[in-house]
């Protein structure tokens, strides 16, 4: 093999680069983060006692609310449209502030867990719940 | 059509209203929306209703959004501070003590600048010394548009020239094209600069381009924009394209001048540099 | 073929760490840019453009520039450029490369750039000029790679090469043409709304390429066993002398309009450029710099005993090229944005780390074409070495 040792070498080299956050990380996975509801909030959003259901069933919130939000990103700021419908006809404001965040007013448990416990960084709070970033400081 | 209010509604918390069964016209289902962006995405389509998404009946609406200003009643008020810190305080606009690198919605300039076209050697000094307040033009033709690579700024079916803030990727090609400096782009984080944040409308990220946005969101819940509502009766807002709307009879009390005309990019600013109220 | 930029003297692998470095200061610098913002430049509400897009304006022209070889060679079967055609294709892609680098490290939002792509909109001009420069990467890497192989294994190459050559020259028109019309399309900018800006960009380009392609052979023969001929060289120097005095002309074209008609705003940038407004004269000095070495590459180049005078031909070149660059790569663009329009005057000054960007992205340029022209050098020493 032309210059076998060498480019067996490298490729070692190359593989362990590679392969370093799996090895690094080796044992320690840890448990997902337990979603948590803030239930006053959500029952002062209902205006009655009890929460009110989220604006689709929760499987589909929990693994496309990324989808439904572009899309009603989308719908507000280029379609000029307010509101939304959901399958079971009720409607909603659509806005991550006024509507997402009033329930889910605990953003730390409810969304910050999760993404971090997933490793994505949505871009999100660069712009919107002002209130909780802005507050820190 | 709803008449434009000035003050704001009791309860805006329109999400807990149950809009189908008070029978309000549903103006255009957004499914293409929803369905293209599934489609993108390549994920499952959600089971989303085909109503999905419609415009709250309480929006104003028009066929083509115009402001026209009275610069003498305005400087006779002499509140445009105030105007221009309701809607920079309104829309989270940083301030910056920067010339360079400031962002700016709203501001007053004095003729020989705002009307460098026009600027005579030898005019009334009433006119020269009066303070002419400057925005985005909301062009009929606006090159900002027509210039920008992502669509991000887009014009409205209304007239509205609208920023999507999500999309802009920051080239500033449209605050070169603006011949009317209307543009200002987020150098760094404007958080900082930002003295309490409102929560009735996002702060944005840097690297982005924002200007006036005619308070699209305002409109949404049929609310005229702050800088009219602030302004006690020298900012005029409504539907250019008709005949009896507020501005347009506003027009016919004097004489008016746009900025920059020769352009061709039809600003859709008017500035009443002589007249009376609309009413005397 | 890759591997021939492996070999080679210390002085080759000084050149290249040399250039690594630079790499490494721009990335550096460029990591602080993309961290804190824009802010980190010298650019403002007022000057929107700067070093950067001054840059990548001059450098699609650079890029341009290949047909003013490829033109005599490929379509005139002018033989004697026969051994530069492929230095032009490849400066061509080092060019290209950094022109894009140079919109990128402009963005505001760089993780967004694919929106371009994502929301195709073909009324911007900027939605062309990415089509049209990927494009022109693609065809001249493409050709100079194939054609290279083809050199190296001793074969012609094939035929569908030559169909993207002749593809190529009116592609490459086209690259600087839609360049032009970024600036040449926006009313309210007078100093750009000219109907001859996209002539003035490849008159322009064509000085200033050639230009440069004649120094990296003068280089080259010095340095290298790459040994250009004289033949080629005084041909391509012809062309650089009525390519400038094409572009100067345009020049004074603008000048007539602007103060014959009396219009002011076609004056005012003119008038910051070489005069100074309200008492700002950044660049005045810069203007006349490249005034002067305008009329001098001129002569230089146009007296036939001079312009064969190894010792004044570069000479020449050289002061062609810096005009070239001070116009297109620094008036042209930082002229536009005065007056502002308030009639007020906003100066430019780029930033320290805006330089240690620009020199990034000039290293990785130069490396890239550093890597490709060893590659032609091996090739064809390893090829007259067969021959004898």
């Amino acid at each position: 093999m032309y210059k076998g040792a060498r480019v067996l070498a490298f490729l070692l080299v190359f593989l362990s680069i590679v392969t370093a956050p799996l090895f690094l990380n080796w044992g320690k996975t840890t448990a997902a983060p337990e979603i948590t509801v803030d239930k006053q909030a959500a029952g002062r959003v209902s205006g009655q006692g009890g929460a009110v259901a989220c604006v689709e069933p929760v499987e589909i919130m929990s693994s496309e609310h990324m989808q439904l939000l572009g899309s009603w990103r989308d719908l507000v700021v280029r379609e000029g449209k307010t509101h939304y419908v959901s399958s079971d006809g009720r409607m909603f404001e659509m806005s991550l502030d006024d509507s997402c965040l009033s329930c889910h007013s605990n953003r730390e448990e409810f969304c910050d867990s999760c993404h971090e416990y997933m490793s994505v960084e949505p871009s999100c709070w660069n712009c919107h719940d002002g209130a909780q970033t802005i507050g820190g400081e | 059509m709803r008449e434009l209010s000035t003050s704001g509604p009791g309860d805006t918390g329109m999400a807990r209203r149950d809009f189908v069964t008070s029978g309000i016209v549903i103006l255009a289902a957004g499914m293409a929306g929803l369905g293209g962006t599934g489609a993108l995405v390549g994920c499952t389509q959600v089971a989303l209703s085909d109503k999905s998404a419609v415009v709250a009946d309480e929006a104003a609406e028009a066929g083509h959004w115009g402001l026209v200003i009275d610069v003498a009643k305005l400087n006779a008020e002499g509140n445009f501070g105030r105007i221009k810190a309701a809607c920079h305080q309104k829309h989270n606009v940083p301030l910056i003590h920067d010339a360079k690198t400031e962002v700016k919605w709203i501001w007053a300039e004095s003729f020989e600048h705002s009307f460098i076209d026009l600027e005579n050697t030898y005019m009334n000094k009433s006119i020269k010394d009066l303070e002419f307040p400057m925005l985005c033009n909301h062009c009929e033709n606006p090159v900002c548009v027509r210039v920008c690579p992502t669509q991000a700024t887009f014009q409205r079916p209304d007239g509205i020239v609208d920023m999507d803030y999500h999309r802009c990727i920051g080239c500033r090609f449209c605050m070169t094209g603006c011949p009317f400096n209307a543009r200002s782009l987020n150098f760094y984080d404007p958080r900082p600069y930002i003295g309490e944040v409102d929560p009735g409308y996002p702060t944005r990220t840097k690297g982005v381009v924002e200007k006036c946005n005619f308070c699209v969101e305002r409109l949404k819940q049929g609310l005229a924009p702050y800088c009219v509502e602030e302004s006690n009766g020298s900012f005029v807002f409504g539907d250019l394209d008709d005949p009896g709307s507020d501005v347009r009879k506003a027009l016919e009390t004097g004489f008016s001048i746009r900025r920059r005309v020769s352009l061709g990019t039809g600003p859709s600013v008017y500035y009443l540099v002589e007249g009376g109220e609309p009413d005397a | 073929m890759l591997e021939k930029a492996l070999h080679g003297s210390w002085r080759y692998w000084l050149w290249m760490a040399f250039l690594l470095f630079l790499v490494g200061v721009g990335f550096f610098a460029y990591v602080r840019q993309f961290t804190y913002g824009l802010g980190l430049t010298g650019m403002s509400r007022d000057v929107t453009w700067g070093l950067y897009i001054s840059q990548f304006t001059f450098l699609v022209g650079v890029a341009a520039s290949g047909v003013m070889v490829a033109i005599p060679y490929y379509l005139h079967d002018f033989k004697t450029f026969g051994k530069i055609v492929i230095l032009g294709e490849f400066l061509a892609v080092a060019s290209i490369v950094m022109a894009v680098l140079f919109v990128f490290v402009d963005l505001g939002q760089p993780t967004r750039v694919l929106n371009v792509l994502l929301y195709p909109t073909p009324h911007s001009i900027m939605f062309w000029d990415i089509c049209v420069l990927s494009g022109y990467l693609l065809l001249n890497i493409v050709i100079g790679w194939t054609v290279l192989g083809a050199e190296k294994k001793g074969f012609a190459p094939p035929r569908w090469t030559r169909v993207l050559t002749i593809v190529s020259i009116p592609w490459a028109i086209s690259i600087h043409t839609v360049t032009a019309f970024l600036y040449a399309g926006i009313p309210g900018k007078d100093y750009w709304l000219t109907a001859i800006m996209a002539a003035r960009f490849l008159s322009s380009a064509f000085a200033s390429g050639p230009a440069l392609l004649i120094i990296i052979c003068l280089v080259l023969r010095r340095l290298s066993s790459f040994k250009v001929e004289n033949s080629a060289v005084q041909a391509l120097a012809k062309i650089v002398l009525y390519a400038f005095i094409v572009n100067v002309f345009f020049f004074i074209l603008e000048v007539f309009t602007a103060f014959y008609s009396g219009v002011p705003g076609h004056q005012a940038s003119l008038l910051y450029l070489f005069a100074g407004l309200d008492g700002h004269d950044n660049l005045v000095f810069f203007m006349w710099a490249a005034t002067v070495l305008a009329f001098l590459g001129i002569v230089l180049l146009l007296v036939p005993k001079l312009r064969r005078n190894p010792v004044v031909l570069p000479i020449a070149l050289l002061a062609v090229f810096a005009a070239c660059w001070l116009d297109k790569g620094l008036g042209l663009i930082l002229g536009g944005f005065v007056p502002n329009s308030f009639e007020g005057v906003v100066e430019y000054l780029p930033s320290a780390n805006e330089l240690m960007v620009v020199c990034g992205v000039f290293g990785l340029g130069m490396l890239i074409m550093s890597v490709l022209y060893k590659i032609v050098i091996s090739v064809r020493r390893a090829h007259e070495g067969d021959a004898h």
